[in-house]
């Protein structure tokens, strides 16, 4: 399968269909395809059949409450990218849209820190709150009001030598300082089991000198990424291909040993093998495809190699990627838990494509 | 009225960026969808999308891209403040290219609903694993 990459002949159809070979330079057989001719001679493109549907298959490996980690096999990466930016960009969160400025003597301008409070993620379910539409009212079945006011003031009686922290009253401005206020009693009742705070208490929003203030009041709306960056659901949500990492030939002896040593990911092992020590790959989800093992040139590791083995080396280790086989991530910020934001992108998906198909047949 | 500052909202600045509305809300009467045939190629429509954007676009280039029945399909975004995807598809004349997009829907459909299942799955046997 994995082609001699000193071999003259030129790497099979296959082998460009399935994988993207890492090369010292760069990658080659990124390319998808760009019509059904392409790879239509292997069979590997059928319109969708029951089989291709069997085959897909998702592993979780890590499932703690903000974050998620699984494998995805034998999907087109085209629904995986789909289902990444859904994620990203589609699903409702409640974020502060609109800061009342009252008072702000600090030194931060109103508009960066209006800026910073809108960028911190609010625990609060989006369900409970509907859209507000551009020229609807506020009210509160679409908007939550928060406020903040804090001043910084001097402890009295304090060394002048500490820090400010111990020096002054409320010098340091924390996320924890916005406060919820109810909006009649109904709002109060509907939030009364998760009433809205930010998701982190500690979120550093400034920093002040006594006697400066800041006093505010905010609206929180709902809304999607596409609109705004702060009300996206996630920090990241990432996929990348599997990384492979062949050893054509059998890696002995000393040159096993800098192998292993030169990996910063620590992707070898050695093992004793029936004529010398053997390198293995080990731990190949480690690897960054940062290409170091197949690195020559100067200050490689190879340096430290008679000429005669470098050679040998080199046509030794062979990097690719599989193209069916990618390693989703998805880190919440908090608000929700990475696995329904992966089940609301599902949903979101569905919704999208029955809409669609819906306006189509009109 | 309950909330405070209420009345400051008329006199909000705006300026001429783009409204986030724009990218939420299509304009009253306008379609969802629009089709409009490409008379210098036979077999060929052209597709407009409001408010969609590279998830779509992609997905259904892949898509069609698969049917033997396609022989072109590729999608544009015309500019990034137009909120448009604009894709193309011409057939081998067997079918219209409508026909093709939707077969797409319906196979993009049951690949996410069999995802999901198998979404659920992987989840299920992680937790019994634990």
């Amino acid at each position: 399968m994995i082609p001699d990459s000193s071999s003259e002949n030129y790497p099979n159809l296959r082998y460009q269909h399935d994988k993207v070979q890492v090369n010292e330079d760069a990658p080659s057989f990124t390319m998808s395809m760009n019509d059904y001719a392409t790879y239509s001679n292997l069979g590997l493109l059928q319109p969708i059949t029951p089989d291709l549907i069997q085959a897909m298959a998702i592993r979780v490996l890590k499932n703690e409450q903000f974050d998620l980690l699984f494998d995805v096999a034998n999907v087109d990466l085209s629904i995986v990218n789909a289902i990444r930016r859904i994620i990203i960009a589609e699903i409702p969160t409640v974020a502060i849209e609109t800061v009342f400025m009252k008072n702000n003597t600090s030194v931060m301008p109103d508009e960066v820190l209006s800026h910073r409070i809108g960028l911190v993620p609010l625990k609060v379910n989006p369900d409970l709150l509907e859209y507000r539409n551009p020229g609807d009212p506020v009210t509160p079945e679409n908007t939550l009001a928060f406020t903040m006011h804090v001043q910084c003031t001097n402890k009295p009686g304090v060394d002048q030598d500490l820090t400010d922290k111990l020096k002054y009253n409320n010098s340091h401005v924390y996320s924890r300082d916005i406060k919820w206020v109810p909006q009649g009693q109904q709002q109060e009742e509907k939030f009364a089991h998760s009433p809205p705070v930010p998701v982190h208490d500690m979120i550093l929003l400034l920093q002040m000198r006594p006697n400066q203030v800041v006093s505010m009041d905010m609206h929180a709306v709902k809304g999607i990424g596409k609109t705004h960056a702060k009300f996206s659901p996630v920090a990241t949500a990432s996929y990348r291909l599997l990384p492979e990492i062949n050893l054509v030939r059998p890696i002995l002896g000393r040159t096993a040993e800098l192998l292993r040593a030169a990996c910063p990911l620590n992707v070898f092992d050695i093992e004793d093998g029936p004529e010398a020590k053997r390198c293995v790959v080990a731990r190949p989800r480690n690897c960054s495809m940062c290409r170091e093992c197949i690195r020559s040139g100067n200050g490689s590791w190879k340096d430290q190699l008679p000429e005669k083995d470098r050679e040998e080396v080199n046509k030794s280790i062979v990097l690719t990627r599989a193209k069916d086989y990618v390693i989703f991530s998805v880190e919440s910020t908090g608000i929700l838990d990475s696995s329904t934001l992966v089940l609301q992108a599902f949903d979101i998906f569905l919704q999208k494509i029955k809409q669609l198909n819906a306006a189509l047949s009109v | 009225m309950y909330f405070t500052c209420f009345e400051f909202y008329a006199k909000l600045v705006v300026m001429n960026v783009p409204g986030p509305e724009e990218l939420l809300y299509l304009p009253e009467g306008m379609d969802k969808v629009t089709c409009e045939e490409d008379k210098r190629v036979p077999h060929c429509s052209i597709f407009t999308f409001h408010l969609e954007d590279h998830t779509l676009g992609n997905l259904l280039r892949m898509q069609l891209l698969r049917y033997p029945k396609v022989k072109f399909a590729a999608y544009q975004i015309p500019h990034p403040l137009v909120n448009d995807c604009i894709l193309r598809i011409q057939t081998d004349g067997t079918v219209t290219p409508k026909v093709a997009l939707l077969q797409a829907f319906d196979d993009l459909r049951s690949i996410t609903e069999n995802l999901e299942k198998a979404f659920d799955e992987g989840h299920e046997i992680f937790l019994k694993r634990k």
